[in-house]
């Protein structure tokens, strides 16, 4: 039996203890800062176990997010190969905006990104649509299972399919000699023209998954009622669709947008398996695979806690914004 | 008249489904049919039926894999349960009780959602250098271990939300802070807690870039990573072997979800909302 007892506690209807202690007011006249230090200290020695069960989490937190955070944004501004560390002040940002790879390498990642926010915000979402209109039944429980099974193949195995998809003699190669398209055939990763893009159209067609889960669970959580009234009044399935539905799941959009925003701002996988940045110096590189390969061809970890730190940023910057328009949305329904 | 038009789009929606789906699975079904295919097969005719079966590919893919997947299963396992067991206690805590700086710890822990790993990356590789710890299963574990703060989020709303009424006959009874926690809280949550779990086992088991920074040893290899060392390494084995290497890395995750479709699901979409 420890040494909390139930009668040392007060309740209060929500269910939150308070300590009795800390409920008791202080009738006595005191200095008001040393008065506030007293009833803290005894608050913490009162509610001693809860400090302790709450330590490990913390002690973890500092080990691993909030020591390593600010060792990287210090050691940005320095040279640092673990063996010594040089001030260096901001040249290797200077270096990341002088450098045509390191430009290329950002480029690259918009063009990504960008088409990665068209993709989410239409395949997946036609896919779901298509689904929630189908009659309730078994027929719309194995559609909905055969879209999101996909979820449990790791991203590396699709990805290393489709590398070699796009080899010499890959799958879509052979498929279009098939055919008799044999012209048309590429070496999709080796190229500049096409690299980049055979990256992006890695997934095709880009239903499966994730967000076609969050889209139907928004889809299904219509009101039925609405539809029907749509449909009393003679809307058609796209009227309702775009006018209706649309809307209403608009907020469920935006939580997948900001999210594939922020996974592709620093997903490098990809990039990683298929090519190694390749064709060239930077066909396909992005500044997350510039980071990883500072530390792991070049040492050179200073520059690769610069880079970390610029996409830390904006990574923040486009959090903060988010919760700008979210709130500035908030107040005007 | 309107009982064949609805029929009909019924109809088109299932046959749009259907291109799609088989889009969606070519890529999957290729990958296992590669697997069996032998030398010749590959080169001369990837995309047709393997035939016949080329069981070999799996025999000397196992060979390699059998580690790296007894490693997942470790460092899935391990980390799980020190995460979750911390984060429950952090998440309980949080939730039911009032204490001095509640506010300021609180929100020192939904500070960490805001920071990608982008930043982390480097400092935490070297943390692990410094420590000696590369090549070992620790260099998983731990920064694993301390991806908590989903967890206290989903946990946290789950134990505030319970009634008071399930703990006020314990605290009649004299039950403390400890007694609540282990005798109450955590069983009432077991549900939240696996749909967690499942979470965090694939995600852990998708990671790549990580895993293949500080634990790229035979001592250490992950599935993923030991996927793509298999086929880019030194090894150099038939094709079929090294996509029957895929299969087998995929396999666990996909036995996971037949067994628990439905948290599976659960834990998923609420690790990424609340992400």
């Amino acid at each position: 039996m420890n040494n909390f007892r139930a009668s040392r506690f007060t309740f209060h209807d929500d269910g939150v203890m308070m300590s009795q202690d800390l409920v008791l007011a202080k009738p006595i006249a005191r200095a008001k800062s040393s008065n506030r230090i007293a009833t803290l200290v005894e608050g913490v020695r009162r509610n001693w176990l809860l400090y302790v069960l709450i330590l490990p989490t913390f002690l973890f937190a500092i080990a691993f997010y909030y020591y390593p955070m600010a060792s990287g944004i210090y050691h940005s501004f320095t040279y640092w190969d673990i063996k010594r560390t040089v001030w260096i002040g901001f040249e290797n940002y200077q270096r990341m905006f002088d450098d045509p790879v390191a430009l290329a390498a950002w480029r690259n990642m918009i063009v990504i990104l960008v088409s990665q926010l068209v993709i989410v915000m239409t395949t997946p979402l036609l896919g779901a649509a298509l689904v929630a209109h189908l009659r309730p039944g078994l027929a719309q429980y194995g559609w909905r299972m055969m879209f999101v099974m996909p979820i449990v193949v790791p991203a590396t195995v699709v990805v290393f399919v489709w590398r070699w998809f796009y080899g010499g003699d890959g799958g879509l190669n052979t498929l279009l000699r098939a055919l008799g398209l044999g012209a048309l055939t590429h070496l999709w990763l080796g190229e500049h023209a096409t690299a980049l893009w055979a990256i992006i159209g890695t997934g095709f067609p880009w239903v499966a998954g994730l967000n076609f889960l969050i889209y139907l669970a928004a889809l299904q959580s219509i009101p039925e009622e609405l539809l029907d009234a749509a449909r009393v009044d003679g809307a058609s399935a796209f009227r309702r669709f775009f006018q209706i539905e649309l809307p209403l799941i608009r907020n469920q959009m935006m939580v997948l947008v900001v999210l594939t925003f922020i996974y592709y701002l620093r997903s490098f996988d990809a990039p990683l398996i298929m090519t190694n940045g390749g064709p060239g110096m930077s066909g396909t590189l992005v500044p997350g695979l510039q980071m990883y390969r500072a530390v792991r061809d070049d040492l050179d970890l200073g520059y690769g806690s610069a880079i970390g730190t610029v996409l830390f940023v904006v990574t923040l910057g486009l959090m903060l914004i988010n919760q700008l328009i979210n709130r500035r949305q908030k107040s005007e329904t | 008249m309107s009982h064949l038009r609805r029929n009909l789009g019924q109809y088109a929606i299932h046959a749009i489904l259907l291109i799609l789906a088989i889009f969606t699975l070519i890529p999957l079904i290729t990958l296992v049919n590669l697997s069996f295919k032998d030398p010749y097969q590959f080169n001369i005719d990837p995309m047709g039926p393997a035939s016949p079966l080329a069981f070999e590919n799996y025999a000397l893919a196992w060979r390699f894999m059998q580690d790296p997947l007894v490693h997942n299963i470790i460092v899935g396992i391990v980390s799980i349960t020190t995460s979750i067991a911390m984060a429950a206690a952090t998440a309980f805590v949080f939730a039911r009780f009032e204490f001095p700086g509640r506010n300021w710890l609180f929100g020192a822990i939904m500070l960490i959602l805001l920071v990608p790993s982008t930043v982390l990356f480097v400092p935490t590789y070297q943390l692990i250098i410094q420590f000696s710890l590369q090549n070992t299963l620790w260099a998983l574990i731990l920064p694993y271990a301390a991806h908590q703060s989903l967890i206290i989020v989903v946990l946290r709303s789950f134990f505030a939300e319970l009634p008071s009424e399930m703990f006020d006959a314990a605290k009649v009874d004299g039950a403390g802070v400890w007694q609540l926690f282990t005798r109450i809280a955590i069983p009432l949550s077991l549900p939240v807690m696996s749909a967690m779990a499942i979470f965090q086992i694939w995600w852990i088991w998708n990671d790549y870039a990580w895993p293949s920074l500080v634990a790229n040893a035979p001592e250490a290899r992950t599935a993923v990573a030991a996927v793509i060392f298999f086929n880019d390494g030194m090894f150099r084995p038939e094709p079929g072997a090294g996509m029957a290497a895929a299969v087998i890395a995929a396999i666990p995750m996909v036995i996971l979800f037949l067994v628990s479709m439905r948290t599976f699901v659960a834990g998923i979409t609420a690790g990424a909302l609340k992400g």
